[in-house]
């Protein structure tokens, strides 16, 4: 299947599915909610993995500059 | 002259503020004094899914709404002029691209190089159309406008009004997601707005035929290749071929002149034919 196909069926699903779900129309927002704490978790993992490159960067040129010594 | 323009912009979406947004709601209230109702008017009026859901319980006709009229408007404006709406009078969509002007470009992502709009905004407008036959309507979870509504009433009257928690959900991917971190600030209107994409939709159906008017490029005889237009673009709807040449996308440009305005060759032109 193409993939713009999949993206459009994909799209389609994201507002079809969960209204479909018995009992969901839109206000609780518990979904919402979760995904809001999902993207909070996934940032924090984000900049942390973000900030270990930077340290393992510094630390490779360090022993880099140590080795032309 | 750009300044100028600019200045046009920001007027224009003032009055698609008063015009369509409790306290204020000018269209609507102009609509109720013409038909002889009196009736409160605020943005859910101009709702599209109300008339939406109408037509799917074969009965739009009996209720001749604001929402009903402004459907028939905005999508005869669009096939004719394109999603004039989008890019003169929307205010959801001009707080997102203003907002990103804020942040310097380099910190911002360009979404539509990742994740391609039109499949995903068609996408959401099929399901949205489609979402009234299961009987619930999650688009009221994804409502831009009522955001604006509520921050409205807040700043006018002092009203609070109680929104449910998926509209945090929603702020933040209309605000920080899909605006201040989004190159353009459009990325709301470019993926999850059914009203811009209807409009799209019917304009690059009306692009089909001669008569209609739509931004039109010449990019093959004057281009200067400068990259102006593409990085104006607040939709990110002029992309660049192989050969540094740019092309435009009349499936999510929302006519709002900026890259006419910046050409310095004059090679973007509005007209039809």
């Amino acid at each position: 299947m193409k993939q713009s196909i999949k993206i459009y069926l994909g799209a389609a699903g994201s507002v079809l599915l969960p209204t479909a779900l018995q009992g969901c129309n839109g206000v609780c927002g518990s979904c919402g909610a979760g995904c809001l704490v999902a993207a909070i978790v996934a940032g924090i993992a984000g900049v942390n993995r973000w900030r270990r490159e930077q340290q393992n960067f510094a630390c490779r040129e360090e022993n880099h500059a140590k080795h032309e010594d | 002259m750009a300044q100028v323009f600019q200045f046009k912009r920001i007027v224009g979406y003032m009055i698609g503020f008063v015009l369509f947004y409790a306290p204020f709601a000018l269209y609507q209230k102009m609509f109720y004094a013409f038909m002889g109702v009196k009736e409160y008017a605020d943005i859910h009026d101009f709702c599209l899914r109300i008339p939406l859901e109408h037509i799917w319980q074969g009965r739009i006709f009996q209720s001749f709404t604001v929402g009903v009229f402004s459907i028939f408007l905005c999508l005869a404006a669009a096939f004719f002029f394109g999603a004039f709406f989008c890019g003169r009078l929307c205010v959801v969509g001009s707080i997102g691209e203003y907002l990103s002007r804020l942040l310097p470009d380099r910190f911002q992502i360009d979404w539509p190089r990742y994740l391609p709009p039109v499949p995903v905004r068609y996408g959401i407008l099929t399901g949205f159309i489609l979402s009234p036959l299961l009987g619930n309507y999650l688009a009221c979870a994804y409502c831009g406008y009522r955001l604006v509504e509520a921050a409205s009433l807040y700043i006018f009257l002092g009203e609070v009004i109680v929104l449910p928690s998926s509209v945090l959900f929603t702020g933040m991917l209309w605000l920080l997601v899909f605006g201040f971190f989004t190159k353009g600030g459009r990325g709301f209107c470019n993926y999850m707005c059914p009203v811009g994409a209807a409009q799209n939709a019917v304009h690059w159906l009306g692009c089909r035929f001669s008569f209609p008017w739509r931004i039109r490029m010449d990019a093959t005889s004057c281009c200067l290749q400068c990259g102006k237009c593409v990085r104006v673009c607040p939709m990110r709807a002029i992309r660049t071929d192989g050969a540094g040449l740019p092309y435009h996308n009349a499936q999510h440009c929302i006519t709002c002149m900026q890259c006419r305005a910046c050409c310095p060759a004059k090679c973007i032109t509005y007209g039809h034919g």
